[in-house]
């Protein structure tokens, strides 16, 4: 017998054993109804094709809204302002939030990452003066990670904050940054010690005023023709001692566990849900076809499976544990369901020759051209498959 | 209460179960050690509640003694027989002794609901369900499929040793037994791949140090981990009445996902992959085999999708949730 299935009789690979069934709590459920009737009043109205854009859909008074309602910073103890819930209770909220393409985008950086990166790593006086604003909807933030010379490559950025007596300078730019031209604030990693060629040691993160002197913002049109992100300029942006977050040096510890922060919602699995749906009515409405009923099954199939791994997500949050290679799978499977959304349904739509509804066309087309960026954002496709090969122990 | 059972479980599988006996049991479908180590282990009246002699565990419980099943591609129907079990048990039937029970759903005009029949198992019966009628029949030896594998046959006349109504169907619990036995299966068949990456030199290091292996073996991993994460979604029940709709969804997911799983593995394996005397195609040919066992991922989508054309409104998650409540352990 050949050594290789010898040796594979011992082995177990526990990565893919992370995923069995978990329950969501009947808390959690309950919390579920609320959402529901403030989205069903708030969203009245509003066409799919407005709300396919949900993740880059901008609307500060909707997340204020959220905010009054106590669903901001939802895993955050109330002290800070937050929700005291659990991981659970949060997975509903987004869930009903993507699948119904509520406009997310001026809380969603501060509520997934940057209120827990400041909660983790902030001093009291940060929390107390950040936390209580994002929960309240009143902030918005952006994340300074990308440069332009330096993408999946993180650790080679250039932007740099010497020390200048008590504060710091800052000189560089950020790009690619989601909404920074409406941001308040924006959570960087910038150099402070060494070169580029130090790689991971002398990074730190900062927490940028997006009003100081010295910062320009140019925003950039998509693809769509949309200006979701932009370029954040820094000349000589003086910065008092107290806009550090966390220690001197330690930045890319600290933005790994962002990242992980970021990777590890359900969130990566629900971008077409507004498209699906649309699709998927019009289908009831019309007389059956066994080819399309079939396409709708199978993304069903796989939307079934993988919102039941999100929930086993959660389960582990909600432990306590950090799932960095768990969520690089999930991110990686949901986003590739997310883009076959629109391929599937752009191939059943054109089977017919006869004209579409213009807004089933409409979302339909903006899926289709926005969908490559869903497994860009947040780290490429081929970065997570790096971290998942880490995760079965080839690397 | 699953793990604990597991454990011994597992064991008496790498014992009893090694490529060597599944190589065997393909030529004349005996593995006489095997299945009577399994039945002097209690196993088989898992299902069985505890005041009718058996063990009285829950589907729910069984998820990964099935998918172990398929790990070692145990060549006795252990998990179909557990069904039979507790159905028989459950009607007041006489359960045979030590046979084991294939399960053999009729379609409507009255012909297996599948296009390859289960695999014959020395002594094996067949318990055929018609509408809500269950018979139990003597199963026969086939010519072997085009899988090489002895496929069974029951004749029509056949007496029954047993025959009582029930409206437990069993082509739900099919297509749910092959989908934790695929994903079972597609365990090892990564195991392997990993295995076999790391100890294959090629340009004077291990396969897994190239990004491309690498690469096949991250989406492996995620085909692996949905049919894991869709074998116990299947099996989370409190009921012997499984969800019909977690079925269909589990087997039309686990089957979407079983030739990329199958056809990356061999990729990374190059042409020992493909020799008889491996052990890997002794899994892939059985997963695609278990494709078209019960169902293909076409046939369950039509199921899966006819949530949409149901009442009660809502978006494609509302739909879900509400599908996969009834029977459910989630109650
Ligand atoms: C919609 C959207 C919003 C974004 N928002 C933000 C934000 O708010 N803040 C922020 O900081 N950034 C943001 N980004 C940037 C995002 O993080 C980067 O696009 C991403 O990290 C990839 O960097 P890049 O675009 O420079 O591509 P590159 O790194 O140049 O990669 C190009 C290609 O090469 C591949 N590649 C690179 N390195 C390797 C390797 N080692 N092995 C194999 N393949 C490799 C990549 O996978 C990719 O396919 C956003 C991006 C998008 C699309």
């Amino acid at each position: 017998m050949p050594d290789a299935a010898h040796n594979a009789e011992t082995m177990t690979v526990p990565l893919i054993h992370s995923f069995s069934s978990a329950k969501l709590p009947q808390a959690a459920e309950t919390l579920r109804g609320e959402i529901r009737d403030f989205l069903a009043e708030r969203l009245d109205g509003v066409s799919p094709r407005t709300r396919a854009k949900t993740w880059s859909g901008f609307d500060p008074d909707f997340s204020r809204s959220l905010g009054a309602r106590g669903w901001l910073g939802l895993t955050l103890p109330r002290e800070y302002g937050g929700g005291g819930a659990d991981a659970f209770s949060r997975f509903v909220l987004m869930e009903e939030l993507l699948a119904a393409g509520a406009p997310v985008a001026a809380h969603w950086i501060g509520d997934r990452q940057s209120a827990p990166l400041l909660m983790r790593y902030g001093t009291e006086e940060q929390r107390r003066f950040y936390l209580p604003r994002i929960c309240a909807g009143e902030i918005v933030f952006c994340i300074g990670m990308s440069e332009p010379n330096s993408g999946s490559d993180l650790a080679s950025i250039r932007t740099r904050a010497t020390q200048d007596g008590d504060s710091w300078r800052l000189n560089g730019s950020k790009i690619w940054t989601t909404f920074g031209h409406k941001s308040d604030y924006m959570i960087a990693l910038v150099r402070t010690s060494g070169s580029p060629d130090d790689r991971q040691a002398g990074l730190s993160q900062f927490i940028i005023d997006l009003t100081l002197p010295g910062i320009s913002v140019r925003p950039i049109v998509d693809l769509c023709g949309d200006a979701h992100f932009s370029e954040v300029f820094f000349e000589d942006v003086r910065l008092p001692a107290d806009a550090l977050v966390g220690e001197e040096g330690q930045g890319w510890a600290q933005v790994n566990a962002e990242l992980a922060f970021e990777r590890s919602g359900p969130e990566r699995i629900y971008s077409s849900m507004v498209l699906l749906d649309l699709w998927a009515s019009h289908l009831a409405n019309s007389p059956e076809n066994p080819c399309h009923q079939e396409r709708l099954g199978k993304l069903l199939a796989r939307l079934a499976i993988a919102r039941e791994m999100s929930i086993a997500l959660a389960a582990k949050l909600a432990n306590g544990e950090s799932p960095v290679n768990e969520a690089a799978l999930l991110k990686d499977l949901g986003t590739e369901l997310e883009q076959a959304i629109p391929v599937e349904i752009a191939d059943a739509v054109g089977s017919d020759p006869a004209p579409v509804d213009p807004e089933l066309l409409g979302t339909l087309a903006y899926l289709m051209q926005i969908s490559a960026s869903f497994s860009l954002r947040g780290g490429t496709r081929e970065i997570l498959r790096g971290m998942i090969a880490r995760g079965l122990g080839l690397r | 209460m699953d793990d604990e059972l597991l454990g011994p479980f597992a064991r008496l599988l790498t014992d009893l179960s090694p490529p060597a006996t599944v190589r065997g049991a393909e030529k004349d479908g005996s593995a006489p050690e095997l299945w009577a180590a399994i039945g002097d282990s209690g196993f088989l009246d898992a299902l069985v509640p505890e005041d009718s002699g058996g063990v009285g565990l829950l589907p729910q419980n069984i998820a990964s003694l099935v998918i172990a099943c398929g790990e070692h591609l145990v060549p006795v129907p252990v998990a179909e027989t557990i069904v039979a079990r507790a159905l028989l048990a459950r009607h007041g039937a006489d359960v045979p002794a030590d046979a084991p029970i294939l399960l053999w759903p009729l379609s409507e005009d009255g012909k297996l609901s599948s296009p390859v029949a289960p695999v014959f198992s020395d002594g094996c019966l067949a318990l055929v369900q018609s509408g809500n009628g269950m018979t139990l029949v003597e199963a026969a030896q086939g010519e072997r499929d085009g899988f090489g594998l002895p496929a069974a046959l029951i004749s029509a006349d056949a007496p029954p040793l047993a025959a009582f109504e029930s409206d437990i169907d069993l082509l739900t619990w099919a297509a749910a037994i092959t989908s934790a036995h695929m994903a079972g299966a597609m365990n090892r068949v990564l195991a392997m791949s990993i295995a076999h990456a790391s100890e294959r030199n090629q340009f004077g290091r291990p396969l897994s140090k190239f990004q491309a292996i690498q690469h096949h073996l991250a989406v492996m991993a995620e085909r692996v981990a949905a049919s894991n994460a869709a074998a116990h979604f299947v099996f989370a029940s409190e009921r012997l009445a499984l969800n019909p709709w977690r079925a269909a969804a589990a087997k039309c997911m686990v089957n979407q996902a079983a030739p990329d799983c199958c056809g990356l593995a061999h990729a990374v394996h190059g042409a020992i992959g493909i020799s008889e005397e491996h052990d890997l195609q002794l899994h892939t040919r059985r997963i695609k085999r278990w494709q078209l066992s019960f169902g293909s991922e076409a046939y369950w989508a039509r199921r899966v999708a006819a949530s949409w054309r149901e009442q009660g409104g809502g978006t494609s998650i509302d739909r879900i949730r509400r599908q996969i409540r009834g029977g459910s352990a989630d109650g």
